[in-house]
């Protein structure tokens, strides 16, 4: 089977609500949503840098379900999921102090973190050896998993902005970052995975992520 | 000085798609690089937005456990910075870097330093991608010509340039890329090659010259000197 059969299957996100707008549709025009929790985020980690339990656990509920989200798509297996986000969170209340916010979001900050540590586990675990690698890589392309995740919160409109965002990158350019970020592949499994050069890759993952910052009107 | 690698790797940093030695490479890189770790923060903000889009609701057990850990675990102190990491202190009061205090050497007659010129260089790069993007997506919106076996294709022309824009490209068998032409009086030139396996290519094909029409066949990887196989679609963009 080839990559590019089923060219939205690599990003099977919840199902769509609303009519579906493709590639040529207009710029979003959505305020961004989520602001004000960015600010509320920011606000939280410093409190529990400063040793604020309470401002921590209400910290815990703003991105547990962002976090537990992520690394569930990245490491598919509940129970596993699940342990990385609770290290994930120790981890955080353990190094809060050093959060900068002159150097990005809470959010981001969080979400850094965790992706990393989903990668790491999930290119330690799958792989001890090259090949095994390969064949995990391999088995990854017909079981996409995410669908049985039923218990989806209250996402939806940033839910179809991501995805609205994502259809209008280039079919390379969704495809590198969405495998790079949901299945933790390196952007050299990436190029052996679509048949392109490596540097291809390199260049579509970065102008890709550029596109979409400007689509989502990220700040930081 | 810096690899000339590292600055391209910031996207598949951001999404921590290089191994570990590529990693320490950039982080080292960042740590004198001003204008890339602006340009990585951005990156990473956009890849954490990703997960807006996918929150699951945890369950209790995994919040107790959570406050039940952290009520044992002790926290560090906020750290005394790596010397040369940045500070927190808005960009124009941070303390000059090695390689930073080398570009204000560099002042330019302007007086721009090489870094003021990275930043304005980059913002022009995203004006000029949205622009782009923006033109891409009322380009998209006229209705294009059908392309022989799928897809179809908008083009609009100004003076040398052309703005093009494919879509629904159907898949091509592996070693096999798109390649558009300008097709004039005086021949057939190549005007660049697209991925096989792009859905949809937008494109700022310059060089147009005295060109009438923009063609495009399918042609082996690395693309052809001129056409080898059937003509998909043959769009005018002179009248």
């Amino acid at each position: 089977m080839r990559a590019d059969e089923n060219p939205r299957r690599v990003l099977r996100l919840a199902p769509a609500i609303g009519p579906h707008s493709g590639p040529g549709s207009a710029p979003d025009a959505a305020p961004r949503t989520g602001s004000d929790a960015t600010g509320r985020a920011d606000d939280l980690l410093q409190r529990a840098g400063r040793g604020d339990a309470d401002a921590f656990a209400t910290l815990y509920d703003l991105l547990a379900p962002r976090v537990l989200g992520l690394v569930r798509r990245v490491l598919r297996d509940p129970a596993q999921s699940e342990e990385v986000t609770q290290d994930v969170f120790v981890e955080v209340w353990r190094t809060a102090a050093r959060f900068d916010p002159a150097k990005g979001s809470a959010s981001t900050w969080v979400c850094t973190f965790a992706h990393r540590r989903a990668v790491d586990r999930v290119r330690s675990v799958q792989a001890s050896t090259d090949r095994e690698r390969r064949v995990a890589l391999l088995d990854y392309r017909d079981d996409d998993g995410v669908d049985d995740v039923v218990e989806q919160v209250e996402a939806r409109l940033e839910r179809e902005r991501v995805r609205r965002c994502l259809d209008r990158l280039t079919g390379i350019q969704r495809e590198s970052i969405t495998l790079a970020y949901y299945r933790g592949y390196t952007y050299r499994e990436v190029a052996e995975y679509l048949k392109v050069p490596v540097g291809t890759v390199k260049t579509r993952m970065r102008d890709g992520l550029i596109r979409l910052r400007d689509c989502l009107r990220v700040g930081r | 000085m810096t690899p000339p690698d590292v600055h391209a790797l910031t996207g598949a940093y951001a999404l921590d798609a290089v191994d570990a030695g590529e990693r320490a490479q950039v982080e080292a890189h960042l740590a004198g690089c001003e204008f890339c770790a602006e340009e990585v923060a951005g990156l990473r903000a956009t890849a954490a937005a990703l997960t807006e889009a996918d929150a699951l609701e945890p369950p209790a057990s995994l919040r107790s456990a959570v406050l039940g850990r952290i009520a044992t675990t002790p926290q560090l102190p906020a750290q005394a910075e790596r010397p040369q990491k940045r500070q927190g202190r808005p960009r124009w009061l941070r303390p000059v870097t090695a390689a930073a205090a080398a570009a204000v050497v560099a002042v330019t007659a302007a007086g721009l330093t090489v870094a003021d010129q990275h930043r304005r260089l980059d913002d022009e790069r995203q004006r000029a991608d949205r622009l782009s993007a923006l033109a891409s997506v009322a380009l998209s919106r006229s209705a294009g010509m059908p392309l022989d076996g799928g897809g179809s294709l908008a083009v609009v022309a100004v003076a040398d340039s052309a703005l093009v824009s494919a879509r629904d490209l159907p898949a091509l068998p592996g070693g096999r890329v798109y390649q558009f032409w300008f097709v004039g009086a005086d021949g057939v030139r190549s005007a660049g090659t697209a991925d096989g396996r792009a859905v949809a290519v937008d494109r700022l094909l310059t060089g147009a010259g005295a060109a009438r029409a923009i063609a495009v066949t399918v042609e082996p990887a690395g693309g052809s000197a001129q056409p080898t196989t059937r003509t998909l679609v043959n769009a005018p963009i002179r009248t």
